[in-house]
């Protein structure tokens, strides 16, 4: 900086009592500002003070002569540093402008940023307008006084994501009444373009309460507009973020948000925790709070995500929403018709096939059949049932809490139901009303009562019915206004919870922050507690304590360290065993004896050893997700493993993941468009979401899940595995959505065995008499063509050209070995067997192209394992012909 | 500053207008063409006032559309350094001030600001205040500033501002 310093001297000739200052310290004076009020020594008081006006540009660099004092003839009474170019150091620039000297920066004709030279200002430090730019210095006293400000206030800095983190925006075409979303157009280059945007469930309280200990910023790769449009629906009142928007118009990186960091935290990032659904855009940074996507529409993922970078693991499963009853008490009868119709249509897909995998119990098989022949039937038939339901419900007190048992109950009614079936039902849902006596149940516990029990008319019905109990009157005019297309809002059913948790989960971020500012205020240590450190403590204390050994969670051909599971469960804070530890100390508790067995499936060496030992938790690995995904102790009693796997028949509880997994994987391979694969995706995807809105109310999906298989069960000892997948392809669905690789490991480990048996066992012997199976193979075939749903799918997947290859050469002829084959892999599982055996039949009957057999599950198979021992096989196989 | 200057401006027409309403259209279409735009020279042209004269038009070889190159008067609007006007107050920060004097936005910077306000941020909305809180300046306040510079656009004007000077402020 030039010092080109000028003296404003006494301008009379005598002395000057100096009344006022006008200016201060740095502050920019201009040519005939006024500097300050004096009066001339010896002049009459009742005079007006005389002004010291500036003959020139430039900046107070300091007051000589305090107010009220008197200067001589030529004194300096002021120092001025010369405005021009050189003198000022142009501290804040906006479009080329120093904002301080007005002068302007750019050279003659050039573009914006064309600097005649270089400035010190580089920080651009306000979130939306990156054109303002402040140099360092003042950057960091910018800093400093945030720094203060939030220390006083007790706040941190939250940066929070909007897509797929608070809101999920969509824009495909959507129905135009949902409920709760939001529409909105911007102008996109040459037209408008709709987006239609839903908050993600309780997002206005989270920032409520958030807000009162975060200073909130956006941050998001959304352009400018969008950014803005969706703040002033988060926020009319512009309190929660104000202007802190950082939208991708003002992104440095169009790949990373952490470049941006720097400039608007100059005083470094100490403050600053992170919420966003994906890691990488903060370079997997410590004070980030890794958010569970938020996804409501079906088939968009993050429409902003960075260019290249769109995440696609699960931006192509479907979304299966069911309709949310809402009508007012008040509400007209035909409205209500019609919504029965619409529900009845959009849950025919998910009813129906649930209703054939539960096993042809005669009234739930025709119930499903009556489904399929008509959705407005079905609805109409409905509601008959529904105001029933409503009037045996309003006798009864504990309407409210017999919400969800209904539902259970209601699940078993068939939608056409007589009345007397109806009474029944009725009875039952009074008694597990008084059983279920003390619950206190939510809208949304009831939502997810509803994905549990598998029913949606049933309970909508039975919902509908404790909130408009007089519809029971109308129940003649809904049936015959079902066809009466009335336009109303339709809800779709969210069960997404996470925020709740999350909030949980910075409260305590929070807390622990400013315990460690007390501790270091005592300790009168200068240095500021990070929240790189705190989140980081914070997540560790989460299983602490916890001794935890895996079994089956990792590939083997991968470091241990390096798995998933690991790191989650590392970064959790548990203490990670590669074998059992005993408790040795007596009647006391051993701090390093095992607590936690993570183990992918049943049955391993270390499962076995821990089933012997007192106080060693078995869990499936969903149960570490769970906890990584909540920052929660999550009770380990509701991540049991392979107790909902075991069939009767089973002598190895083989979990059924394979199955899910091999319906995933028919439709990886590109048969997406096959109805049963929707199908049976849909119902994984349901059940991913009960499982992850379940944990709040553990004990009602576990009672409810259990009435529901009770059921089942007792309709027909053969469908008792109907309940089970579903259940098992439930925790399949939230492992897949943590971990990819993970869910591989399980089926890899299947596939081998079953490729080892193949390769040793040809001429193995068989567990079952030829007789027996062939009778047991004609009994499905016969039973599975009402309930085939839940196996075309697998039948429908693509293969790679090798498997044909091979199974056209040996299917025909080799049958021997075929059944072989087949037999060692019943002793596996009965669920797969039936469904090889049936499609070997099928395959023997028309001769045709063999299209699937035992290895039909595999073609998703990637790892290199997978394909090495594939091409043996197959080498092996062609050599023998 | 105000200023009332004559102006010229060539309207390009579509065929499709050619009828009885023709002069009518080309008014029209001088106002929505005109009217809030914005030139380095004159600055920003804020109403016509009167059209002077329409000329002859000339209808373009191969193409149909026809010319009318239009005389009119109109106030203009183009601040100058120096000049002391009336704000409003747009968004509020750390950094300064952003205002706006009908089409022109003006940013103030905090060293602009008399120095015994101070950034609140806390406050909603945010603003600038003194210390006894007497003063607050906050977005839809109106201002007075004198402008210490312009940055004049081929399309645009932006203008840095200042409170530092007598009856500034608010």
């Amino acid at each position: 900086m030039a010092t080109a310093e000028r003296e404003i001297c006494s301008p009379a000739d005598r002395d000057i009592k100096i009344l006022k200052w006008k200016v201060k310290k740095d502050s920019m004076i201009f040519k005939g500002a006024v500097l300050a009020l004096y009066e001339e020594d010896g002049e009459e008081t009742k005079t007006a003070p005389k002004k010291l006006k500036a003959a020139g540009t430039g900046i107070v660099t300091r007051i000589v002569v305090e107010e009220n004092s008197v200067a001589k003839p030529g004194d300096v009474v002021l120092k001025i540093q010369n405005q021009t170019d050189a003198s000022c150091s142009h501290p804040t620039i906006m479009k080329d402008m120093c904002a301080d000297c007005g002068a302007d920066l750019r050279t003659e004709t050039g573009l914006a940023g064309d600097r005649k030279k270089a400035v010190s200002a580089s920080v651009a430090m306000v979130h939306s307008i990156p054109e303002l730019i402040v140099s360092q210095e003042q950057a960091m006293e910018l800093g400093r006084e945030d720094e203060q400000r939030l220390l006083r206030q007790k706040k941190l800095v939250l940066l929070v994501d909007l897509d797929q983190t608070l809101i999920h925006t969509t824009n495909d075409n959507i129905p135009p009444n949902l409920k709760d979303v939001k529409h909105f157009r911007l102008w996109h280059g040459k037209s408008f373009m709709w987006y239609h945007t839903r908050f993600r469930p309780y997002t206005m309280e989270f920032i409520e309460t958030i807000s009162k200990m975060y200073e909130l910023h956006i941050c998001t790769f959304g352009v400018r507009m969008y950014a803005h449009t969706i703040a002033r629906l988060l926020d009319p009142k512009e309190q929660y973020f104000s202007h802190r928007i950082l939208s991708r118009d003002e992104c440095f990186d169009a790949l990373s948000k952490t470049a941006n960091l720097k400039a608007l935290f100059p005083c470094g990032d100490k403050m600053v925790g992170i919420i966003d659904d994906r890691e990488d855009v903060w370079n997997y940074a410590p004070n980030l709070v890794h958010v569970k996507p938020y996804r409501f529409f079906q088939g968009t993922a993050d429409i902003n995500a960075p260019p290249g970078l769109t995440k696609s693991e699960h931006d192509g499963e479907p979304i299966d929403h069911k309709v949310v009853d809402h009508s007012k008490t008040d509400g007209a009868a035909g409205q209500k018709g019609d919504e029965y119709s619409k529900t009845a249509d959009i849950s025919q897909e998910i009813s129906d096939g649930q209703k054939s995998d539960s096993g042809p119990g005669e009234g739930v098989g025709a119930g499903g059949q009556t489904g399929q022949v008509s959705g407005t039937v079905a609805g109409g038939g409905d509601d008959k049932c529904g105001d029933k339901t409503a009037e045996s419900l309003e006798d009864s007190t504990g309407a409210q809490i017999s919400k969800e048992d209904s539902c259970c109950v209601a699940s078993q009614r068939t939608p056409g139901g007589e009345s007397d079936t109806t009474k029944a039902v009725c009875a039952g849902v009074e008694g597990a009303a008084s059983s279920d006596g003390g619950a206190e149940e939510t809208g949304r516990g009831v939502e997810s009562m509803e994905v549990a029990s598998e029913c949606v008319d049933g309970q909508r019905d039975s919902k509908e019915a404790v909130q408009s109990a007089e519809s029971s009157e109308k129940a003649g005019e809904s049936v015959e206004n079902v066809s009466v297309g009335e336009k109303k809002e339709v809800e779709w059913e969210d069960e997404d919870d996470y925020l709740l948790h999350l909030q949980e989960v910075l409260q305590r971020v929070h807390k622990a922050y400013y315990e460690m500012y007390e501790q270091s205020l005592q300790n009168s240590s200068a240095e500021l507690p990070d929240l790189k450190n705190i989140i980081p403590y914070v997540r560790k204390k989460v299983l602490k304590g916890a001794n935890v050994v895996f079994s089956g969670m990792f590939p083997l051909n991968m470091a241990a360290e390096k798995s998933k599971a690991y790191v989650v469960a590392k970064a959790l804070g548990a203490n990670i065993q590669s074998d059992i530890v005993l408790n040795k100390a007596k009647g006391g508790s051993d701090p390093d004896a095992t607590t936690h067995l993570v183990a992918a499936k049943a049955g391993t060496g270390k499962h076995k050893m821990a089933l012997k030992v007192k106080g060693i938790k078995v869990v499936s690995g969903d149960w570490l997700w769970m906890c990584s995904e909540r920052w929660e102790w999550v009770s380990e009693t509701l991540f049991p493993l392979g107790s909902k796997d075991e069939s009767p028949e089973a002598g190895t509880p083989r979990t059924s993941k394979g199955r899910s997994k091999k319906r995933k994987s028919g439709r990886d391979a590109g048969d997406g468009g096959d109805v049963a694969d929707d199908e049976a995706a849909a119902a994984d995807d349901k059940n991913a979401t009960a499982s992850s809105a379940a944990v709040g109310k553990r004990l009602k999906t576990d009672s409810s899940t259990k009435q529901a298989g009770g059921k089942s069960d007792g309709q027909k000892p053969s469908s008792s595995s109907s309940s089970d997948s579903a259940g098992s392809e439930e925790s399949e669905a939230f492992a897949n959505s943590y971990n990819p690789l993970y869910s591989f490991s399980d089926e890899d480990i299947e596939f081998m065995d079953k490729e080892v048996d193949e390769m040793l066992d040809e001429e193995g012997d068989s567990s079952e008499s030829d007789t027996e199976r062939e009778d047991r193979v004609r009994k499905e075939v016969l039973g599975k063509e009402k309930d085939s749903d839940s196996d075309s799918d697998s039948l429908a997947g693509d293969f790679p050209r090798g498997w044909k290859l091979r199974r056209k050469s040996f299917s025909p002829q080799h049958k021997e070995d075929v059944e072989e084959v087949e037999k060692k892999t019943d002793v596996e599982d009965d669920d797969e067997t039936e469904n090889e055996l049936e499609r070997y039949e099928k395959n023997m009957a028309a001769f045709a192209p063999p299209d699937s057999d035992s290895d039909s599950k595999d073609n998703d198979s990637i790892g290199s394992v997978d394909d090495e021992i594939a091409d043996a096989v197959e080498k092996e196989f062609l050599s023998s012909l | 500053m105000f200023y009332h200057v004559s102006l010229e401006h060539d309207i390009l027409l579509h065929p499709r207008y050619f009828g009885p309403n023709l002069l009518n259209i080309v008014k029209q279409k001088l106002f929505t063409e005109v009217e809030g735009t914005c030139t380095g020279k004159y600055g920003f042209v804020i109403a016509v006032t009167t059209i002077d004269n329409i000329g002859a038009g000339l209808i373009q070889p191969s193409r149909g559309f026809v010319v009318y190159p239009v005389k009119y008067k109109a106030i203009v609007f183009r601040p100058f350094k120096g000049e002391v006007l009336d704000a409003v107050v747009t968004q509020v920060n750390k950094v300064g001030l952003f205002t706006e004097i009908g089409p022109l936005s003006c940013f103030i910077s905090r060293h602009s600001i008399p120095a015994d306000m101070e950034f609140d941020p806390s406050s909603n909305p945010p603003c600038y205040k003194t210390k006894d809180e007497d003063m607050v300046i906050q977005e839809e306040d109106e201002i007075r500033l004198k402008i210490v510079g312009t940055r004049v656009d081929a399309k645009d004007i932006f203008a840095i501002g200042t409170l530092m000077d007598d009856f500034l402020g608010l």
